[in-house]
C-alpha cells in the first residue's frame, strides 16, 4: 500500500461521485480539445489551400482579398474581370526575364453544379499546379491526383486562337444587331456561327473535385450541366449547351479544390447569353486580348516572382496582384478575435469543472473525517494526509482530462462529415495534438491546486476528536 | 518503557480550564501487559492518547522508549506513533474501502517501511484464524474478526508498544475473551509492552498489573 493507492482506492469506493466529477471535467477538456483540433485542422487546410496559389491576378478594382476568397476557397463572387491580354503580358514578362518563370493558370467562374463552382481554366492546371510542398530530392512537386479516369484536353496555347474566333463571332453579332436596330435588311443566306458553335465536343469534358463527386454522386461517363449563378437564386438557370461529360475525379486534397469542377475554359467562356460578359464593353470591336477572365493563377518559383509581379501591375489599369498568403493572414486577424473569445469561453469551462474537483473533494471532508483520523492515528502525518487528497484531485483531472480528449476525438470522428458539410473543414478524428498532452497535463495541475482546499481541511483533522464514530 | 511524570491534559472551556487528565508518576517497564482502569471520565483514554503522541500534555513529561513526546513536533509524534506504537480501538477502526490485507497493510504505510511486510500481514490474519477472510471488507466480517484485524493491523509494524482502548467494548463476552487472550499471545511471544485501557474487571485480570487512574490522579504534584 502507498499514499497513491490509497488515494484511488478512496475514488473507487466513491464511483458515482468520481464518475461525475471526472464527466465534468472531461466536458471541459472536450471542448477545449475540439476547439484546438477544428482550429488546428482549419488553419491546416487554409494553408494547404494556399500553397499552391503564390499570387493571384485579378481585376484591377475590388478587394484583394475578395478575390482570395473566392479563388482559393471558392467564397463568394468573382469580384471581377481581368482582359486575355494580361496573360500575354505575363507570358511576355517571362520571356524577357527567365527570372520571372511561372506557370499562369487562367480561370473562368460564375456557373455552379449543386453549389459546387464550375471552373473553366487550361489542362496546365493537371500538369503544373500543386498543393504539395517542394519535393527536395527531386526538386519538383507533385501535380493533382486523379482517383479515376483523367483530364481533358485543352493548353494555354489554344486559349489566344479561341479568343479570336470568339472575337469574330462577337463581332459579327453587334454588326448583325446593330443593322437590324436601323433597320437594314441583311440577306444572310447562313445562319452565322454562335458561342456553342466554337466549342467542340472533345471540350465539353469535366474534372470533379473529390466532394464534389461523391456529393453529386457523379462519376466517370455520367455528365453535368452547369448552372449559372448559385442554384437557389431568382436569376439561376441552366445552361444545357454547356453539359460536359465527366471524365475524371480528383483524389482528395483537403482543399477547396475537393469542392470544385473543373471544364475548359471555352466551355465557360462560350455560354450562350452572355455574350455582353464576354468581352471589355467599351471597346468598339474588341479583340481576342479583350476576352475576359475571372482570375489568373499564378504559380512563380520564388518569392522574389510574386514581389515582381505586385510591383509590376501595381499601376495597371487591366489588373492588380495579391498575394494570397497575406490575404488570408489578414482575414485570420480579423477574425481571430472571435476565435479568442470562444477559447477564453472555453477556458472557463475548464475552470469551472475543475471547481468542481475542489466542491466535490470539499463536500466529502466531512464525512471523510474519522476516516483521516483513523489513518493519523496509525502515524499518518499531515503531510501525508494532504497528498492523499492531492492526489485524488490530480487523478480524478487527469483521468477526467484523458477522457475528454478521447471524447473529442470520438466525436469528431462520429461527427466529422457533419462537420465537414456545415463548415467545410475536413475533420479527422484520429489527428492528436500535441498540445492535448499539454492540456492533460495542465487540468491535472489545475486539478492539483483545486485539491488544495479540500486537502488543507482533511489535513487540519483533529485526531482525538474524530476518532469516535458519530451516530 | 513509559515514564509519565506530572502530565496533565488541560482544555480551555471559555474561562473555564477543564482538566482531561492528570497523572501523578507512571513507569512501565518493557514488555509489561498493564491495565489502565478508572471511572467514567477519568481520563483514561486522554492518558492512551498522550502515549500515542496524539495528544501533547499540557504540561508535565510523558517518555515512551527513551524519547520526551511534549518535546516533539506534531509531525516527529505522528512518525513516532507510526513507527513504535500499535493502537486497537473499542470501534475497531478498520477503513471500510480496505479488504481484510489492505488495512492491515495500511499500519505499515504510515509506519515503518520494511521488507517483506506483505508477507507478515498474510501470516497475521492467518495466525489469527483469517486466513479465508483476506480479501473481505470490514462490512463482510463479524465484530470478533474485524478487532482480530486490527490486532494484526496494531503488530504489523512489530511495534514495541500496543495501546488498546477498551478493545472488547462491542464484542459479548466470549469474543472478546477470545480476541484478549489472541492480543495477549501475540504481545507477550513477540516481546510487546500492551498498555490497554477498560472498565472490565474481568479484562484488567488477564494483565500483569492494574492502575487505577484514580490513583494517580491523587499522586500529582501541586
Amino acid at each position: 500500500m502507498n499514499l497513491f493507492a490509497i488515494s484511488l482506492r478512496n475514488l473507487r469506493v466513491r464511483l458515482v461521485s468520481t464518475a461525475l466529477t471526472a464527466l465534468s471535467v472531461s466536458l471541459g477538456a472536450a471542448l477545449v480539445a475540439a476547439l484546438w483540433s477544428l482550429a488546428d485542422q482549419a488553419d491546416e487546410r487554409y494553408a494547404r489551400s494556399i500553397r499552391g496559389y503564390k499570387a493571384i491576378v485579378g481585376p484591377a478594382e475590388g478587394s484583394k482579398l475578395d478575390l482570395t476568397l473566392n479563388v482559393v476557397l471558392n467564397l463568394g463572387d468573382s469580384p471581377g474581370v481581368v482582359p486575355l491580354r494580361v496573360l500575354s503580358e505575363l507570358e511576355r514578362l517571362e520571356r524577357s526575364n527567365s527570372r520571372f518563370k511561372h506557370y499562369a493558370f487562367p480561370q473562368v467562374r460564375g456557373d455552379s453544379v449543386q453549389g459546387f463552382p464550375v471552373i473553366g481554366t487550361t489542362d496546365l492546371w493537371f500538369t503544373k499546379f500543386s498543393l504539395e510542398k517542394l519535393d527536395t530530392d527531386t526538386g519538383t512537386r507533385p501535380p493533382l491526383e486523379f482517383a479515376s479516369g483523367g483530364p481533358w484536353s485543352f493548353g494555354n496555347d489554344q486559349l489566344f486562337p479561341f479568343a479570336e474566333s470568339m472575337a469574330e463571332v462577337y463581332n459579327h453579332e453587334l454588326l448583325h444587331d446593330a443593322a437590324g436596330e436601323e433597320g437594314h435588311s441583311h440577306n444572310h443566306d447562313h445562319e452565322h456561327q454562335s458561342y456553342g458553335d466554337l466549342v467542340p465536343i472533345d471540350w465539353r469534358k469535366a474534372v470533379l473535385g473529390a466532394e464534389a463527386a461523391a456529393v453529386m454522386g457523379i462519376g466517370v461517363g455520367e455528365s453535368i450541366t452547369p448552372v449559372h449563378g448559385t442554384e437557389d437564386s431568382d436569376l439561376a438557370h441552366e445552361h444545357p449547351e454547356a453539359q460536359c461529360e465527366v471524365i475524371g475525379v480528383l483524389k482528395k486534397t483537403g482543399s477547396a479544390i475537393d469542392r470544385s469542377i473543373y471544364v475548359p475554359a471555352p466551355v465557360m467562356l462560350a455560354l450562350s447569353g452572355h455574350r455582353d460578359g464576354s468581352f471589355d464593353q467599351e471597346k468598339l470591336e474588341p479583340a481576342a486580348e479583350d476576352l475576359l477572365l475571372s482570375a489568373i493563377v499564378l504559380r512563380t518559383f520564388d518569392h522574389r516572382g510574386a514581389d515582381f509581379f505586385q510591383r509590376h501591375f501595381r499601376s495597371s489599369k487591366d489588373a492588380q496582384v495579391a498575394w494570397p498568403q497575406g490575404e488570408i493572414v489578414k482575414l485570420l486577424e480579423a477574425i481571430g478575435d472571435a476565435k479568442e473569445v470562444l477559447h477564453v469561453i472555453a477556458w472557463l469551462v475548464v475552470l469551472v469543472s475543475s471547481l468542481g474537483v475542489l466542491v466535490a473533494l470539499y463536500n466529502t471532508m466531512n464525512e471523510r473525517r474519522r476516516e483521516i483520523a483513523i489513518m493519523r492515528s496509525l502515524g499518518a502525518r499531515r503531510s501525508q494526509i494532504f497528498s492523499i487528497i492531492v492526489v485524488e484531485a490530480v487523478a480524478l483531472s487527469l483521468v477526467g482530462a484523458t477522457l475528454g480528449v478521447l471524447l473529442c476525438h470520438l466525436g469528431l470522428s462520429v461527427a466529422g462529415g457533419w462537420i465537414e458539410d456545415r463548415a467545410g473543414i475536413p475533420v479527422d478524428g484520429s489527428a492528436f495534438l500535441r498540445e492535448e498532452l499539454y492540456l492533460v497535463l495542465g487540468l491535472g495541475l489545475l486539478g492539483g491546486l483545486a485539491g488544495v482546499l479540500p486537502a488543507v481541511k482533511a489535513s487540519r483533522t483533529e485526531v482525538q476528536e474524530h476518532l469516535t464514530p458519530t451516530t | 518503557m513509559i515514564e509519565i511524570h506530572n502530565a496533565r491534559k488541560v482544555y480551555r472551556q471559555g474561562d473555564d480550564e477543564v482538566v482531561a487528565c492528570q497523572v501523578g508518576e507512571l513507569t512501565i517497564v518493557d514488555r509489561e501487559q498493564v491495565a489502565l482502569i478508572g471511572r467514567s471520565g477519568s481520563g483514561k483514554s486522554t492518558l492512551l492518547n498522550m502515549i500515542a503522541g496524539i495528544v501533547r500534555p499540557s504540561s508535565g513529561s510523558v517518555r515512551v522508549a527513551g524519547r520526551e513526546l511534549s518535546e516533539m513536533s506534531e509531525s516527529e509524534r505522528d512518525r513516532f506513533r507510526g513507527e513504535h506504537i500499535g493502537m486497537v480501538f473499542q470501534t475497531f477502526n478498520l477503513l471500510q474501502p480496505f479488504n481484510a490485507v489492505e488495512n492491515v497493510l495500511l499500519g505499515a504505510t504510515f509506519g515503518r517501511k520494511a521488507p517483506g511486510t506483505r508477507e507478515r500481514a498474510l501470516e497475521l490474519l492467518t495466525t489469527v484464524g483469517l486466513g479465508d477472510r483476506l480479501h473481505h471488507r470490514p462490512g463482510q466480517l463479524s465484530v470478533g474478526q474485524m478487532q482480530r484485524v486490527a490486532i494484526c493491523r496494531a503488530l504489523i509494524n512489530q511495534p514495541a508498544l500496543i495501546l488498546a482502548d477498551e478493545p472488547l467494548g462491542n464484542q459479548d463476552p466470549e469474543t472478546g475473551r477470545e480476541v484478549l487472550d489472541l492480543l495477549l499471545r501475540l504481545a507477550r511471544e513477540e516481546g510487546r509492552t500492551v498498555v490497554m485501557v477498560t472498565h472490565d474487571p474481568a479484562s484488567a485480570a488477564l494483565m500483569e498489573r492494574t492502575v487505577d487512574l484514580m490513583d494517580l490522579q491523587s499522586e500529582v504534584a501541586s
